[in-house]
């Protein structure tokens, strides 16, 4: 009769448990877009009247020069946003100085400045980033995103809005759209997409 | 439902083959080993609620009387399931919308006390199993992953029976049980409080 020994069978049950944990199946995930949005739970968005999105996209990388996306792409991107917030009741103002809301977009090319400073402002040491007669922003929420390049960032702010110290303009809603490249192209179809999401899942930002 | 009534079938069925005759195909009388196939059903699970046979049991166990006899156990389990594409809030006022891969692995371990009910090759018997439960809750979603790693409490009672037909001393395991463990997860807006399960092992017995 065949015996087996305690020694034989832990070693039988050490090499069965080291590959215990089945891998999760990340293949059923669609690779779709994710979409953030975050606003101020203090503002009310019903008191503002007229809106400026800036016509330049920042892109956000290791440059120590501020670079700007400017093309059929970008201007689409912005025009979305543009009817959204018309959409939404708000009326397009002439320039930024006018408006009671600004909305300022950034694209993610890579996410060196997000490691760099990935504890504190990192949009106060970025060069180049829109910055209207403050010396940064100010977010009255908290909040911790996962960055990744191929990213879209809308912040829109409200330029009438007091900070702390009054040196800041107040960001009173944020949206980051990420999942945006099929390669290395932007796809701009799931873009369009994820704008149409990003203002679906923010029904308080209404006229 | 109905899979649960299939387990009782299945669990029928071994009991009508087995005849018990006492006899000497077991290698210790004294001792025992399983090694298990394990399939998991969650109960009322809110993060992963999907049954599955990602699993294994390992216990072995020295009778001190001729019926009761203490050991140990350890085993492991996997439960993934495939939330689609939804809008979550994170926070009052963050939102987050993707589809999301939840994965909830436990892995148990502790003592046991088992009961036979008798001696022979056909052994049906009634457990209870005490010990600590390692637990991961991850949530994949997009290319990011939230995940927590939580200890708890871990009680399972187990009914079932060894059985060795054969002169070489294998035998076949078969147990239904029930655990409970006091593992708890707080992911986005995921919140889990206490582990409930169903399920049943087949595996050999030594």
């Amino acid at each position: 009769m065949k015996r087996f020994s305690i020694p034989t069978l832990a070693v039988i049950c050490a090499l069965l448990l080291s590959s215990c944990q089945k891998d999760p199946d990340t293949d059923k995930l669609d690779n779709g877009y994710l979409v953030y949005t975050n606003y101020d739970s203090g503002t009310d968005f019903k008191s503002f009247d007229t809106f400026y999105v800036i016509d330049s996209i920042l892109i956000i990388d290791n440059s120590e020069k501020a670079t700007y996306w400017n093309n059929a792409n970008s201007e689409k991107i912005v025009n979305a946003f543009v009817s959204k917030l018309a959409l939404a009741g708000y009326e397009v103002a002439d320039n930024e100085i006018d408006a009671d809301i600004v909305l300022q977009l950034s694209y993610i090319n890579t996410t060196y400045y997000f490691n760099l400073y990935n504890t504190g402002p990192w949009w106060n040491s970025y060069p180049g980033y829109w910055n209207w007669g403050g010396w940064g922003w100010y977010y009255p929420y908290s909040f911790s995103y996962s960055y990744s390049t191929g990213s879209i960032i809308g912040e829109l702010v409200d330029t009438g809005a007091p900070t702390p110290l009054n040196d800041k303009l107040t960001v009173v809603w944020n949206t980051y759209i990420c999942g945006l490249l099929n390669g290395n192209n932007l796809s701009l179809s799931r873009t369009m997409e994820a704008i149409d999401q990003a203002f679906e899942q923010s029904p308080y930002l209404r006229k | 439902m109905k899979s649960l009534r299939n387990l009782y079938y299945i669990a029928l069925l071994f009991l009508l083959a087995g005849i018990p005759v006492k006899g000497k195909a077991q290698i210790s009388l004294d001792s025992y080993f399983n090694v298990d196939w394990q399939f998991n059903i969650p109960l009322d699970n809110k993060f992963s609620n999907v049954a599955s046979g990602w699993g294994m049991n390992f216990e072995g166990g020295y009778y001190l009387t001729t019926n009761i006899a203490v050991g140990g156990f350890i085993n492991f389990h996997t439960s993934n399931e495939y939330f689609s594409r939804r809008t979550i809030d994170l926070s009052p006022t963050l939102s987050m919308n993707s589809d999301q891969q939840h994965q909830l692995f436990t892995l148990p371990f502790g003592a046991l006390v088992r009961y036979r009910f008798i001696e022979a090759d056909f052994q049906p018997y009634a457990a209870m199993k005490l010990g600590a439960c390692y637990s991961e809750f991850n949530n994949y979603y997009y290319i990011f992953m939230s995940g927590q790693d939580k200890w708890g409490f871990y009680m399972s009672p187990e009914v079932g029976f060894n059985w060795y037909p054969w002169p070489n001393g294998i035998g076949l395991h078969l147990a239904i049980f029930y655990s409970y463990s006091t593992n708890r997860c707080n992911i986005m807006s995921y919140t889990q409080n206490g582990l409930n399960n169903l399920g049943f092992r087949l595996g050999i017995a030594f």
